[in-house]
C-alpha cells in the first residue's frame, strides 16, 4: 500500500453518533500510535476501517491507495492488504481453527495452498507467537485465555502477511515475555513493507517497536497528531495538557456519564456534556 | 461401533450392560414415532450418536436411565429443511449416584419447518455425585424457519453438578465479521459455522462415507 487517506468519516452505532469529521492520512511505511481516553473512537475507527457492519459510515470518505474503501465489502478488503487484529476476538465455537486458517490463506491466493506448505508455516507461526501447536486442532478462541487470544491474532497476522494492519490493544494482557516477542514481529514484519496502526494505552510496545507518528482520538476525531514523541508524552502524563497546551476539551460520553466516575479514566479534565 | 444406517423403526427399549458405542444415521421413510429406552447398568458407558438428515416428519424420543458410576454421551445432530417438523426429546434420569450425562443438540433449521430440541436431565433423590450437562444450538437459515431449544434440569440433590445451554439464532454476526475480516467470503464464513456445529457429531460416527453424505447435503443449501 501507498496511503491511506481518512477524510472527515461520521459514524454512528445503534443511533449514536461515535466517529464525527474524522480525519487521518498513514503512508507506506509508517507506524502510528493510535491513542485516545477509554470511550472516544479507537476502535470504532479500526473497525469501520475493516468494514464492521455494526458501524454505519454517515458522510465522509477513505480510500486505499486511490480505490474507495467504503464500497469494498469486508472480505475484499482483507484481500486488498488490510488486517486487524481484534481487542476482543469473538469465540467461534464449531469451526475449528486449523481448518480456518486454511480457508484465510486460500482465500487469498488463486490456487490452493499445498498441505504440506501449510502445514509448515502454521507450525512455523505457532512456533514465532510461542503458541502449542495442538491448539489448532481446537475451536476458533474457545476457551483460549485473554494472552492466547492475542497471540492468536498475531499469528493470523503472521500467515496472511498484509500491507496494512490495525492493531487494537494487541499488548493488553500479555506477559513480559510475550509482548517483547510481538514486538519483535512486528519489527520483522515493518522491515518486511507492512504499515501498521496501533492502539495501546501504554509506551511500552510503542516504544519496541519506535512508532513514527501519533494520532490522539478524543470525542470522535483526531484532535492531535504528532511524531513518535507525542506517544511517549502522552503515556507518562495522561490527556491533561491537551486542554492546557492545545485547547482540547475532553468531553465525556454522554452515554456513559452516569455511571462512570471521573476518577476512574485517564481523563484528568471532564467538561460535563450540557444536559439535553 | 455400531452403526445402523437409515433404520426404517428405532423403537427400543434395551439395557445396556458393557460399554457400547452406537450411531444412527437418518435418511429416509422411517417410522414418523420413535422411542429409544435404555437402562445404563452400573459401571457402564453408552455412546449415542443419531445424525438425521431425512426429508419428513420426525419424532424422536430418546430416555436414559442411569445407574451408580454410568455414563451416558448423547449427541443429535438435525438438518431440517422445508415445511417438515421435527422434534427430539432427549431424557436422562440419573437413578443412581456418581452417574454422568452429556447430552448435545445441534440443528440447522434451513426451510419454513419447525425444528425442536427438547430435553430434562433428572438427578432423582439418593443420586449423591451425578454430573448432568445439556446444550443444544440451533441456526436459523430461514427468517420463516421455526427453531425451539429447552433443556431443562430437576435436581433434587446439593452435591451435584448440572448445567445447560441453549442457542436458536440466526448468525452471529461478531463472528462472521471476524471471518470475513481474514478474507472469506460471506458464503464461505456461514458455510464454515454452519457445517461447524454439525460436522464434529457427525465424525463422530467414525464412518467417511457418511460424512462425505452429510457434507454433500449441508453443501446443496443455500446459505
Ligand atoms: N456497536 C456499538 N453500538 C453502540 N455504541 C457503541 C458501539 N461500539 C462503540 N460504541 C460506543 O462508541 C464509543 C467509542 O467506543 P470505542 O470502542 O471506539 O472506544 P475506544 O476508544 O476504543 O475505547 P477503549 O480505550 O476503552 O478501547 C463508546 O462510547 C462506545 O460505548
Ligand atoms: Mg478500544
Amino acid at each position: 500500500m501507498e496511503n491511506l487517506i481518512i477524510e472527515n468519516v461520521s459514524c454512528q452505532a445503534e443511533g449514536n453518533e461515535i466517529l464525527t469529521s474524522c480525519s487521518l492520512e498513514v503512508n507506506k511505511g509508517d507506524c502510528v500510535a493510535l491513542l485516545g481516553p477509554n470511550g472516544h473512537g479507537k476502535s470504532t475507527l479500526l473497525n469501520v476501517l475493516m468494514g464492521n457492519p455494526r458501524y454505519e459510515v454517515t458522510s465522509g470518505s477513505i480510500s486505499l491507495d486511490g480505490e474507495d474503501l467504503l464500497s469494498m465489502s469486508v472480505d475484499e478488503r482483507s484481500k486488498k492488504g488490510l488486517f486487524m487484529g481484534f481487542q476482543n476476538p469473538p469465540d467461534v465455537p464449531g469451526v475449528v481453527s486449523m481448518d480456518f486458517f486454511r480457508a484465510m490463506i486460500n482465500a487469498h491466493q488463486d490456487k490452493p495452498v499445498s498441505l504440506i506448505k501449510f502445514y509448515k508455516e502454521t507450525t512455523q507461526a505457532y512456533k514465532r507467537v510461542d503458541l502449542n501447536e495442538e491448539m489448532a486442532s481446537r475451536h476458533l478462541n474457545e476457551g483460549y485465555s485473554g494472552g492466547e487470544k492475542k497471540r492468536n491474532e498475531i499469528l493470523q497476522m503472521l500467515l496472511l502477511k498484509p500491507k496494512l494492519a490495525l492493531l487494537d490493544e494487541i499488548d493488553s494482557g500479555l506477559d513480559v515475555d510475550a509482548l517483547s516477542l510481538i514486538a519483535s514481529i512486528i519489527n520483522t514484519m515493518k522491515e518486511e513493507g507492512t504499515t501498521f496502526i496501533i492502539v495501546s494505552h501504554y509506551d511500552r510496545l510503542y516504544q519496541l517497536v519506535h512508532v513514527n507518528k501519533t494520532a490522539v482520538i478524543v470525542n470522535g476525531k483526531v484532535a492531535l497528531q504528532g511524531d513518535g514523541e507525542l506517544a511517549n508524552r502522552i503515556a507518562k502524563e495522561g490527556y491533561s495538557f491537551l486542554e492546557k497546551e492545545y485547547n482540547i476539551k475532553i468531553a465525556k460520553n454522554e452515554k456513559k456519564a452516569n455511571d462512570v466516575s471521573i476518577g476512574s479514566c485517564a481523563v484528568k479534565q471532564v467538561i460535563k456534556p450540557e444536559q439535553k | 461401533m455400531a452403526n445402523f444406517y437409515n433404520p426404517s423403526s428405532l423403537s427400543l427399549h434395551e439395557e445396556i450392560s458393557k460399554d457400547e458405542k452406537r450411531g444412527y444415521f437418518l435418511k429416509d421413510r422411517f417410522e414418523q414415532d420413535n422411542e429409544l429406552v435404555f437402562d445404563v447398568e452400573e459401571n457402564t458407558n453408552l455412546d449415542l450418536t443419531l445424525v438425521d438428515f431425512s426429508s419428513q416428519d420426525v419424532n424422536v424420543h430418546i430416555l436414559a436411565n442411569l445407574k451408580r458410576n454410568s455414563s451416558v454421551n448423547i449427541q443429535v445432530a438435525s438438518l431440517c429443511s422445508q415445511k417438515y417438523q421435527k422434534h427430539f426429546q432427549v431424557d436422562v434420569i440419573h437413578v443412581q449416584g456418581d452417574s454422568l450425562s452429556r447430552t448435545k443438540m445441534a440443528g440447522i433449521n434451513a426451510g419454513e419447518g419447525k425444528l425442536f430440541f427438547l430435553g430434562n436431565s433428572t438427578i432423582v433423590n439418593g443420586a449423591h455425585r451425578s454430573d448432568t450437562r445439556q446444550e443444544g444450538k440451533i441456526t436459523n437459515l430461514n427468517p420463516l424457519a421455526k427453531s425451539e431449544v429447552s433443556p431443562s434440569l430437576l435436581i433434587k440433590e446439593n452435591d451435584v453438578k448440572a448445567s445447560h445451554g441453549a442457542a436458536v439464532g440466526a448468525y452471529n454476526e461478531s463472528e462472521l465479521f471476524y471471518l470475513m475480516s481474514r478474507g472469506l467470503s460471506l458464503e464461505e464464513s456461514k458455510k464454515l459455522i454452519t457445517y461447524g456445529s454439525l460436522l464434529p457429531i457427525i465424525e463422530s460416527l467414525g464412518d467417511e462415507k457418511l460424512v462425505e453424505e452429510a457434507k454433500n447435503s449441508m453443501g446443496e443449501l443455500s446459505l
